[in-house]
């Protein structure tokens, strides 16, 4: 016993990774396990120290087993991704065959100084479903304690577990000699003004979990190579097998991967007065031509978002590069990312910099700031995808279109369309425009109307409605906000009125009716130009004060004309927009609208006629469901119309001579 | 020596007979037209007014199109970054014949294929027909009553072929594609799968291949031997193409490559012309409308090609004996 108590001792421990950084502790994980690539298990044992910072004594403790959304089709991830058509199907049918996933407590056993030790609670064990009553859902349990944790009382678990890991798994899974395990062991929740903020695994939502330190001992038949969360500390070998300690400090997840196949690269990225981080880049043979397009993209992360928000502060970060047949996914951990992309996508897109940057820059929102992902997903999701958007735009420049040919699973022949080159907050912006109206963004990320809502409102609107914002306000308040934001609530899990706390302090006036729009309802933002018309003035007629005839001018001789512009609000949202019209003869009068009525006529004498009016013309106002119609010229143009409808005429004529292989 | 002498001799007959290009061009732009007209007008309506017809005027506003595209219906779902390019468009119209998704670009499009391969069959006979005879002598009142004269055969023909190619896309190719993935599921190599997928993709051209050589020399036995069972011209073809596999599929081959030369010249010269006046795309039509033309033309000498080779080996049918009694 004395012996065990004192093990227990040595691991909390951790000397030496990242003493510095400034995270409240209160989990702290000792975990040593191994894997059986013949059985495609994890089996291993967690020693959990958690403090009770709350000021009530504990008596039940909440736990997640996430890997038990896996077990079978009745479990509420299961079910609500079936019920959702738009949801990606994580499990092809034809193709789940030998691999359900759980997670199976062995034993759980909890010491509380003076209180029990080592008792064993398994009997005590309880799976419940705080979300949706679904009783067949087992990826959260309780334990209920002999004695409560009082304010500030510290708790040990000692958990035996099997970890299964499903085939083909979404975010934890195996094929062949690859695996990857995330979410893969019993994790404790969160304590939150004396309740569990504890949710069950959903199809759409990602994790919310306590700061803390994490030191893993995996062991795996010496020929894998592994790569996790924190860093290598040491390794030693015996009986064929190999087992290698990773520790971090300041996470809240750990997740891991091992592979025979596995290829290994490592740089150190300095910059600066930065802390510096090793990258280590774990990849597939078939993945090579990625290797410095990786490291390369990286280092740019580390540098900007370094500068813009702060120093990345871990001393590693790892990528594991997926097979890309599984559904792994790309995928964000503390200090660890996944990468899924295949090895021939096309390269103008620049998809695969982008995929990485928006990874990496979870790092931040879901890393370091740590906010509830369960209850304002749009806080990592939304801020990641900003993140991604800005830095693209910054070094990565426009990106092309490009289309898959004869595409199909694991197949496509990529093709990159040169000329047609768009921003990507325009691609965001598009694909959010579809369910703009369908939810508002910032509620439980299960609660969307379904997953293509999910990603619409949470990444798309999440990212567009902060650039947005930086456009109204100026990239250089922005700057300072998203700085102070980052800075200010690291390791703080910072909710959404933290950030508009924050935009408030900085911006001139109150934003509040900026969010109260874009985050609390789903109201649409769209201005057009719906109607625009010039005519000309004709001197007057009839009887002067003199009753004499107007002798007047001829119209020619003298032109003036009369335009009118009507401006008109489609959408319930409503912001001040900025409306510039173009006159024939070259000028321009610029206005301003504050949006307040559905619609506002503007009238205008002047010697030219209207060319064009044009709603936000600098396209600040990214949240506007439909750009195009916000410029429109008095007269009709059909040259374009003309020379689209032309290249689609002759597309017809060669598909008509293409059938003739069936005749 | 066969298969040249057999492109040359083609070529000729082909040339002889330039007029009948004409007839067939005027069926495919006419269709064409048919649906390019409403095509012009909903453009117009959409971007005539619109700030992004300055950047349709010389290239191609990606994001008005992806906003486009979220509610398009029918004919605009066709409207798409593929027509921009030289041979974006051009490849999805080679896609369908290897995914078999021909409904994708929506039900008016594939009425319109199925309506031109039909049409074709009545137009072929007259081809065919004309190209058999000795005479050689071309009117477009005899290259329409031996289209009309062969039409119910050719007709059955091309019926069956199409039954054939529907059983092909329904049964063999996913079960091509089935045996692929069946077999690759568990390989832990990305690329080795990519490669056995194209081997599939090369496995379903050479079974198009197979069909359309096979259904072309049935014709032309039909016409030239004076059969009247088109299903036994299909088994007499059959059994001509296997018994000269090489002579076949090489005549095919060097065809496909001329076409894939033309496919190149108009794809360059698309992508290298991209106009912004109307001068310039006028010009740029007529370069497409000659392409059409070289392509319809290249078809005629895929069948006078294939006649010709056909002759080569049956020297006793150097012209049809007896010519049935056609006006
Ligand atoms: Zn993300």
């Amino acid at each position: 016993m004395t012996k065990r108590i004192l093990f227990i001792l040595m691991c909390f421990t951790i000397s030496g990774f990242t003493q510095d950084i400034p995270c409240e502790k209160i989990v702290d994980y000792k975990m040593e396990v191994e894997l059986n690539p013949e059985n495609k298990t994890i089996t291993g044992a967690q020693l959990l120290k958690w403090t009770n910072f709350s000021a009530e004594p504990v008596q039940e403790i909440y736990f997640h087993a996430y890997l038990n959304a896996f077990k079978n089709t009745q479990s509420t991830f299961f079910k609500e991704t079936f019920a959702d058509p738009s949801a990606p199907l994580y499990f092809g049918k034809d193709r789940f065959v030998d691999g359900w996933g759980y997670l199976k407590l062995n034993s759980v056993k909890a010491s509380i100084s003076k209180k029990f030790e080592n008792k064993d609670l398994s009997a005590g064990v309880q799976y419940i479903q705080p979300d949706d009553q679904n009783i067949n859902d087992q990826t959260v349990f309780k334990v209920v304690l002999p004695a409560a944790v009082d304010p500030s009382e510290e708790i040990i678990f000692n958990i035996q577990f099997t970890s299964k890991l499903p085939y083909w798994g979404y975010r934890a899974g195996y094929k062949g000699n690859f695996f990857f395990a995330g979410q893969w062991f019993p994790k404790i929740s969160v304590l939150e003004n004396g309740k569990w903020n504890c949710y069950q695994y959903h199809c759409n939502s990602e994790f919310y979990a306590d700061f803390g330190d994490y030191d893993v001992s995996i062991t795996v038949p010496q020929d894998f190579i592994i790569g996790a969360s924190g860093v290598l500390t040491d390794s030693s070998a015996s009986a064929g097998k190999i087992t290698c300690r990773f520790v971090q400090s300041c996470v809240h997840d750990f997740a891991w991967s091992a592979s025979p196949d596995f290829q290994v690269v490592t740089k150190t990225f300095q910059y600066s007065d930065f802390p510096p981080v090793k990258i280590r880049l774990l990849y597939f043979p078939d993945h090579k031509n990625y290797v410095d397009e990786y490291i390369t993209t990286i280092e740019t992360a580390l540098e900007h978002f370094g500068l813009w928000y702060l120093p990345y502060p871990y001393p590693q970060f790892t990528i594991v590069d997926v097979l890309v047949d599984t559904k792994t996914g790309s995928m964000e951990y503390p200090t660890m990312i996944s990468m899924n992309y295949p090895w021939n996508a096309a390269k103008g897109s620049k998809e695969f910099q982008w995929v990485i940057i928006h990874e990496f820059a979870h790092q931040y929102w879901y890393g370091i700031l740590a906010s509830n992902e369960f209850e304002h997903p749009w806080l990592d999701e939304g801020f990641a995808s900003y993140s991604d958007i800005r830095l693209l735009n910054a070094v990565f420049g426009e990106i092309n279109y490009s289309k898959e040919y004869l595409k199909r699973r694991n197949f496509s022949i990529p093709f990159d369309f040169n000329k047609i080159k768009t921003n990507p907050a325009f691609i965001r912006m598009n694909n959010f425009s579809k369910f703009a109206s369908s939810d508002k963004t910032d509620q439980f990320s299960w609660n969307f109307s379904n997953y293509n809502s999910y990603k619409a409102n949470v990444y798309h609107k999440g990212s567009i409605l902060l650039a947005t914002l930086e456009n109204y306000l100026g990239e250089d308040v922005f700057s300072k906000i998203m700085k102070t934001y980052a800075t200010r609530f690291q390791f703080k899990h910072p909710l959404p009125q933290n950030f508009i706390d924050v935009v408030n302090e900085f911006s001139p006036q109150s934003m509040d009716w900026f969010f109260e729009q874009s985050l609390y309802t789903a109201a649409v933002l769209d201005y057009t130009v719906s109607r625009i018309s010039s005519s000309q003035v004709n001197p007057p007629r009839g009887l002067d004060e003199n009753g004499n005839l107007y002798s007047g001018t001829k119209p020619e001789e003298n032109k003036t004309y009369f335009s009118e512009i009507v401006v008109e609000r489609l959408g319930e949202f409503i912001i001040p927009v900025d409306v510039v019209i173009t006159f024939e003869n070259g000028e321009t009068i610029k206005e301003v609208w504050n949006g307040q009525k559905k619609w506002k006529k503007f009238s205008y004498q002047s010697d030219a006629a209207v060319l064009k009016a044009e709603i936000d013309p600098e396209q600040k106002l990214l949240l506007d469901v439909n750009y195009s119609n916000n410029i429109k010229y008095r007269k009709r143009n059909s040259f374009p119309a003309f020379r689209w409808s032309a290249k689609w005429m002759f597309w017809l004529q060669h598909l008509l001579e293409v059938t003739m292989v069936f005749s | 020596m066969n298969i040249k002498k057999a492109i040359r001799d083609g070529l000729s007959i082909v040339f002889e007979n330039f007029k009948m290009i004409p007839v067939v061009y005027i069926a495919n732009t006419s269709l064409a037209l048919l649906l390019a007209l409403p095509v012009f007008s909903l453009l117009n309506n959409d971007i005539g007014y619109k700030g992004i017809r300055d950047e349709m005027t010389s290239g191609f506003n990606y994001e008005w199109w992806s906003g486009f595209s979220l509610n398009a219906e029918g004919l605009e779902k066709t409207i798409r970054p593929a027509l921009s390019g030289g041979f974006a468009a051009l490849f999805d119209n080679f896609e369908l014949l290897f995914t078999g998704k021909f409904t994708s670009f929506g039900l008016m499009i594939f009425l319109f294929g199925l309506t031109y391969i039909f049409l074709n069959a009545f137009f072929n006979g007259g081809v065919i027909g004309l190209y058999a005879d000795e005479k050689r002598t071309f009117s477009i009142s005899r290259f329409f009553s031996l289209s009309g004269f062969y039409f119910h055969h050719f007709f059955a023909l091309a019926l069956t072929a199409v039954l054939l190619f529907f059983v092909f896309y329904k049964v063999i190719h996913p079960a091509i594609f089935g045996l692929i993935d069946h077999f690759s599921v568990k390989w832990m190599s990305e690329k080795a799968v990519w490669f056995l997928n194209l081997a599939g993709y090369f496995i379903i051209g050479l079974f198009i291949l197979f069909i359309k050589i096979v259904f072309d020399y049935a014709r032309i036995i039909l016409v030239v031997e004076n059969k009247e069972s088109s299903w036994l011209c299909i088994w007499l073809a059959f059994k001509f193409m296997i018994r000269h596999i090489l002579k076949t599929f090489g005549l095919y081959l060097i065809l496909i490559l001329a076409g894939l030369g033309l496919l190149l010249v108009i794809g360059f010269i698309q992508e290298l012309f991209q106009p912004k006046t109307l001068l310039l795309l006028l010009l740029l039509m007529i370069f497409q409308q000659v392409f059409i033309i070289l392509k319809i033309g290249l078809r005629f000498t895929f069948y006078g090609s294939q006649l010709e080779l056909y002759r080569q080996y049956k020297p006793e049918m150097i012209t049809v004996k007896k010519r049935r009694k056609v006006k």
